[in-house]
């Protein structure tokens, strides 16, 4: 095997699955704009205050949330097939890059939400027998591409058992 | 890949089978349906609830029809979900084994639960529930067929089913621990929690001593007319506290003499026997080809005389005990070397581990005492005597500058060691052939810092502690994780 001491050159997730996260992000934000509106009443009733900042604030985080969160999380995620090796990269605070050999494989899912089939991107989850990091998620490929990953990891899986 | 012409359904017993089930569920929403139902004539209320129950009934054989599963040339592939579809793909050379599973209430419509093991670590990994008995036996065949499973490992698994494998009687003993060996053993086994036992129990003490034994400051104005209360109290104290210190160290003796006499481990090729118990005598088998990662813990006291405990992680499975197993509780160095053999392993040689960057000072010591310290600088801003308290994160200071001391790593003849721990320490073996998959992670500070966290993932463990390495240089994290692949 050669692999190189840095990591390889990772794909970005397809632009469909941006539109996934914006949604759902959108459910929290609509909850968390409710709330703020809700305080904002109260604290008018039980303060005399106005009911306005409440309800500003809860709405730029919930606008943060819902705009610009998920295009900074879409842009942390990616991912390459390296090798006989699956990287995933993500996380913004956090940054995580797992790389599973993929004889290391025990079984694979391929996944696709309402949203996600509307958006035309599906989820491949792929199972191994650690602990920690058993079950690797690569959300945000095309179908197609998820099935043919899927592929090669059953060619693998296949040419080397346990 | 489109599903194969000989993808089959459930059982269609199973949606019947699956609305019982439920039912209990139901009885809950009763009172709700019954407050709504009292707004409406008998016939409306009527009409809702037949409603609602079509509308499960037809959700059940939606979920039914959509739930398929065929057998390939090299896979088992199971198809579901009527929103969300999931379709996952179980390679035959990883299914172990077929477990078909029958309770009472599947019994009755003579069907059975047949669940697909693999090495996953998930409980739920390939279920089809549920099938008819025949049909079951038939998927147990064709897999069984198609995987070619090792029939070593099928008649283990016949043998363990039986019974645990018989000892065999004249296996080498690997290590022992005779009587004194066990007692100097307890003496160490003075734990903390065996403090938090006394501490409890001081509790108790209180309500029956004339006075507030927590009440130091009191205690220590000598002026104060309780003096000589006070005298008596602190002598009271020292009383107490070697009673409880005794007390606590016979405990720890009598709990070990308890657990580890007549402790052996033997050499059964293939296969560790551990016997072990005063009145519960318990073996355990741990078969070697499922051992994991070998863990040697050693506290500070223990570590100045030499010893040394040994765990082994292994896969559960065929009747063998999953989880880490002690192997040497309590050992010289020599003895763990003995017992590392026959799984070919070793301890490192201390001058080839590699210290981790120096960003790991950093942060043990934000670590250890960034919130205690905010907590008293918080506390200082209400009540400035707070700041007295901060002498009390010397030793936590102390302790975590001596972290990346302590902490080394090596990544040789095909295993990984990790070291790590100041006062408790732990050294970890990884063979490079068990790692599952290796993440990488840097947070916000370790981004400054320029350093990186290596998490190799085992399996088997399920317990809090993995052998992670903190804080090495981003270019070593990769040249690690690049060693451990090769």
């Amino acid at each position: 095997m050669t692999s190189t001491p840095a990591p390889p050159a990772l794909a970005p997730l397809e632009p469909g699955q941006r539109l996934v996260m914006h949604v759902h992000a959108a459910i929290p934000s609509l909850i968390l704009t409710g709330l703020g509106f809700g305080l904002g009443k109260l604290v008018e009733d039980q303060l005399g205050w106005p009911w306005w900042p409440a309800l500003l604030v809860a709405g730029a985080i919930a606008l943060w949330n819902a705009v610009i969160a998920p295009r900074r999380r879409w842009a942390a995620w990616g991912w390459a097939l390296a090798d006989d090796e699956l990287h995933v990269a993500r996380g913004i605070w956090t940054r995580m890059h797992t790389i599973v050999p993929l004889t290391r494989v025990q079984h694979i899912d391929v996944s696709q939400g309402p949203l996600e089939r509307a958006c035309g991107v599906a989820r491949l989850i792929v199972h191994t027998a650690g602990t920690a990091h058993a079950t690797v998620t690569l959300p945000g490929i095309t179908r197609e591409r998820a099935e043919a990953l899927r592929d090669v990891i059953r060619s693998h899986v296949r040419d080397d058992p346990w | 890949m489109s599903l194969a012409a000989d993808a089959r359904r459930l059982h269609p017993a199973t949606v019947v089978l699956n609305v019982i089930r439920r039912a209990p569920g139901i009885v809950f929403g009763v009172p709700a349906f019954l407050a709504f139902a009292r707004n409406f004539e008998i016939w409306q209320a009527l009409l809702v609830g037949l409603c609602l129950a079509l509308i499960a009934a037809a959700w059940q054989c939606a979920e039914w029809w959509r739930f398929t599963y065929a057998i390939t040339e090299d896979a088992v592939v199971i198809e579901g979900g009527v929103l969300s579809r999931n379709r996952r793909t179980i390679p035959l050379s990883r299914v172990q084994d077929v477990a078909i599973e029958r309770k009472l209430l599947a019994r009755i419509f003579g069907l059975a639960r047949v669940t697909l093991e693999t090495g996953g670590a998930g409980e739920d990994e390939g279920a089809l529930d549920s099938v008819s008995l025949a049909e079951a036996h038939r998927l147990r065949e064709v897999i069984r067929r198609r995987a070619a499973m090792a029939p070593a490992v099928d008649s283990e698994a016949d043998a363990t089913a039986a019974g645990p494998a018989p000892a065999i009687p004249d296996a080498p003993e690997l290590f022992a621990m005779a009587l004194p060996r066990v007692l100097v053993s307890g003496l160490f086994n003075f734990s903390l929690v065996w403090l938090a036992v006394i501490f409890g129990g001081l509790q108790y003490v209180e309500s029956v001593l004339p006075f507030d034994i927590w009440d130091w400051g009191r205690l220590a104005q000598v002026d104060h007319p309780d003096a000589l209360v006070a005298q008596v109290a602190i002598s009271a104290w020292a009383a107490i506290a070697a009673m409880f210190l005794l007390l606590g160290v016979v405990a720890g003796l009598v709990r070990t003499v308890l657990r580890d006499f007549g402790f052996t481990l033997t050499d059964e090729g293939g296969r560790y026997r551990r016997v072990r118990g005063l009145f519960t005598h318990t073996e355990a088998v741990i078969s070697l080809r499922r051992v994991q990662l070998a863990l040697i813990e050693s506290g500070l006291f223990r570590r100045m005389f030499g010893w040394a405990g040994l765990r082994l992680q292994t896969l559960g499975g065929s009747g063998d005990a999953g989880g880490r197993q002690e192997a040497a509780p309590f050992a010289q160095a020599e003895e763990i070397d003995a017992v590392l053999a026959p799984l070919d392993m070793a301890q490192p040689d201390p001058a080839a581990l590699r210290q981790v960057s120096r960003g790991h000072v950093w942060r043990a010591v934000l670590r250890a005492t960034g919130l205690p310290l905010a907590v008293i600088l918080i506390g200082a801003l209400f009540a400035p005597i707070a700041l007295f308290a901060l002498p009390l994160l010397a030793p936590l200071l102390i302790v975590a500058l001596l972290r990346r001391r302590f902490h080394r790593y090596a990544v040789e003849r095909r295993a990984l060691y990790v070291q790590r721990g100041v006062l408790n320490r732990q050294m970890w073996i990884v063979p490079t052939h068990n790692v599952q998959a290796i993440t990488i992670s840097r947070t916000w500070l370790q981004r400054r810092l320029g350093t990186a966290s290596v998490q190799p993932d085992t399996a088997g463990a399920g317990a809090i502690s993995h052998p992670v390495i903190s804080d090495i240089r981003s270019g070593d994290a990769w040249a690690v994780a690049r060693d451990l692949r090769a």
